[in-house]
């Protein structure tokens, strides 16, 4: 790209620079995306904006069957964040389908459905329905959840159990497949690792950090559920690093997600090498906010004097930056 | 159903902040955009710290006080950091503001109230009366009669009595510890005000808003006498949109099974018969 592309206020630029950002078969116009579980189905922010403003809306966790979710009290604000567990509430596939995909689908936007199961078979099935059905782009994998025919272990900490998952759910889809890592882990590089050989298309990083509140005055857990999942600004440095490992350990692309609250939080997660990034918790603070950095982030990659986006990936590790501008 | 506007982010300019009551603030804000529409029982999600911060991160609902002219009002007591900041803002600094939000009361089901000689009654407890001042200032707008029953801890919390008296309506009070009005409890007055029938009329519905086992004991009165009930609900909210499932609520659905609803979305205010109340 030419000098003249960085001055600012030339009003041509921003349609020289490219956004998209592929993964697997897909192609998402942006690397902007909502996170599963902080933008429901899209309802209720469509009444804010146009999601077809987005690159992808990243649904709330679709089950085979409904799922009830946990008793209340399920959240609790921490310092710069908050806890949750909701327990996965949801009206289960069938539902997904009928009463939520068909409005999604009214949008230029990509889909890509959670996806939660409480077995290998149950991945699958649920997969294997959406796709029957069409309308999804991708599938996120949420393997944080326990496995109950394991005995309690989740999919989430075990590569052997991630892989078995991701490899099922590959074999029964030819749509791209994401699992979403869970940072609970001693090593998420080995997490990384055996999604990658198992056939994901890319790995969501990260899903939410175990965490804990204690009521003072009553002596017991906030959370009715004991513990729950943190998240917002608090965790944004943990994610990064954790991307940044990741990105150091596989091939395939990172969805880079945790704490994001504005455009220079998300630029922290595509230098450490997310090829696109999903905005979370800041949703439910400020509705609007995943639109202002699609509609600013062109102009960054332009002040930098690049024309694509995907150049900016992982341009903070020094090996990377050598290869880039060799 | 009370509220067709869509929610917007506001960035309002504080008209006026004080102290109506020890530790109770009203908060005067221009009346803008979808807000014009706001309907009694609907919310406003306001962010409690300064510009530019994330912390307290989570936005705080509070329900609207009064609508009038280009201005509205939230009334609020202190309970913990969120509402202390709050508190500290002054008249003519910048809040942050998403609304209006929630499914407010729904009071056309009463058009005709008054040619059937009936009223309704608006039972409030402690800071969950300033949504029912401004039913009542919507029921006056539409000619529905009504009375108003309100119950405090004791003297010093007692709000939002005077805008009504300024209006012309005389309130029944109870305070717990008797140190205005009755002692006891609002629903006590509420008794009192169906007994009263004969000469204020019928009562065709009770509208309610405080804490949830007053709410549970005003669903009760209300069927019992075969009275619809209408209570505005409160529990801890994520996004105050619908999305987090954090604020959820059991209500039997069609067919009577249990289901939850969100009390952000299809509440705050419900059908009182269908809330399952667990207190």
């Amino acid at each position: 790209m030419s000098d003249g592309a960085l001055r600012a206020g030339e009003g041509m630029e921003a349609r020289a620079v490219d956004l998209s950002v592929r993964i697997g078969d897909v192609v998402f116009k942006k690397p902007v995306m909502v996170a599963s579980g902080t933008f429901g189905y899209g309802k209720e922010y469509a009444e804010f904006f146009d999601l077809g403003l987005l690159g992808a809306v990243m649904v709330k966790g679709v089950s085979l069957e409904p799922w009830p979710g946990n008793p209340l009290p399920r959240i609790v604000e921490t310092p710069s964040g908050m806890l949750n567990a909701i327990g996965l509430q949801n009206p289960g596939v069938e539902a997904f389908i009928r009463d939520y995909l068909p409005f999604l689908r009214e949008f230029d936007v990509r889909v890509i459905v959670n996806v939660i199961g409480k077995s290998v078979d149950e991945y699958v099935a649920v997969v294997r329905r959406l796709d029957e059905a069409g309308g999804a782009d991708a599938y996120e994998l949420n393997i944080s959840c326990p496995n109950i025919k394991e005995g309690g272990i989740a999919f989430g900490v075990d590569p052997r159990l991630a892989a078995e998952v991701v490899g099922a759910v590959r074999r029964a889809t030819a749509r791209p497949v994401i699992p979403k890592l869970s940072p609970n882990v001693t090593d998420i590089k080995a997490m990384a690792r055996a999604c990658e050989d198992a056939g994901a298309d890319a790995v969501s990083a990260v899903n939410t950090f175990l965490g804990m509140a204690i009521d003072v005055d009553a002596e017991k857990p906030v959370l009715a559920n004991g513990v729950g999942g943190l998240s917002g600004p608090a965790i944004r440095p943990l994610a990064v690093r954790m991307v940044w490992d990741v990105y150091e350990a596989v091939q395939i692309p990172i969805i880079g997600m945790g704490g994001i609250a504005g455009l220079r939080d998300a630029l922290e997660f595509v230098l450490a090498g997310a090829t696109a990034f999903a905005i979370g918790t800041a949703n439910f603070v400020a509705p609007a906010l995943s639109t202002e950095i699609a509609r600013d982030l062109a102009g960054v990659v332009q002040k930098k004097g690049l024309g694509r986006f995907a150049d900016l990936v992982g341009r903070a590790h020094p090996g990377r930056r050598a290869r880039a501008e060799a | 159903m009370g509220g067709g506007a869509m929610p917007e982010q506001l960035r309002l300019q504080v008209l006026e902040h004080r102290m109506v009551a020890p530790g109770h603030f009203e908060l005067v804000l221009p009346l803008e955009r979808g807000m014009r529409e706001a309907a009694p029982g609907q919310f406003v999600n306001i962010a409690c710290r300064a510009e530019g911060a994330l912390d307290p991160l989570l936005r705080r609902p509070f329900s609207v006080y009064w609508v009038e002219g280009d201005a509205f009002a939230v009334l609020y007591r202190v309970v913990g950091r969120g509402t202390r900041l709050l508190s500290q803002v002054k008249a003519g600094d910048f809040v942050d503001v998403v609304g209006p939000l929630g499914r407010g009361f729904d009071i056309e089901p009463f058009a005709q109230a008054s040619k059937r000689g009936e009223r309704l009654v608006l039972a409030g407890g402690g800071v969950g009366v300033p949504p029912l001042y401004f039913l009542s200032q919507r029921l006056s707008e539409e000619g529905i009669p009504f009375t108003v029953a309100v119950g405090f801890a004791g003297r010093d919390q007692i709000v939002a009595v005077d805008r009504w008296r300024a209006r012309g309506v005389e309130p029944a009070i109870s305070t717990v510890d008797g140190s205005a009005g009755r002692r006891g409890l609002v629903t006590d007055l509420l008794e009192e005000a169906f007994a009263a029938a004969a000469h204020d009329g019928r009562v065709a519905g009770v509208f309610a808003c405080g804490p949830v086992r007053m709410l549970a004991a005003v669903a009760r009165i209300a069927a019992e006498r075969g009275v619809p009930s209408q209570v505005a609900m409160e529990e801890w909210m994520g996004c105050g949109l619908g999305v987090c499932l954090s604020c959820v609520t059991k209500v039997r659905g069609e067919g009577g099974s249990l289901e939850w609803a969100r009390v952000c979305r299809e509440g705050p205010v419900f059908d009182g018969a269908k809330v399952v109340w667990s207190a």
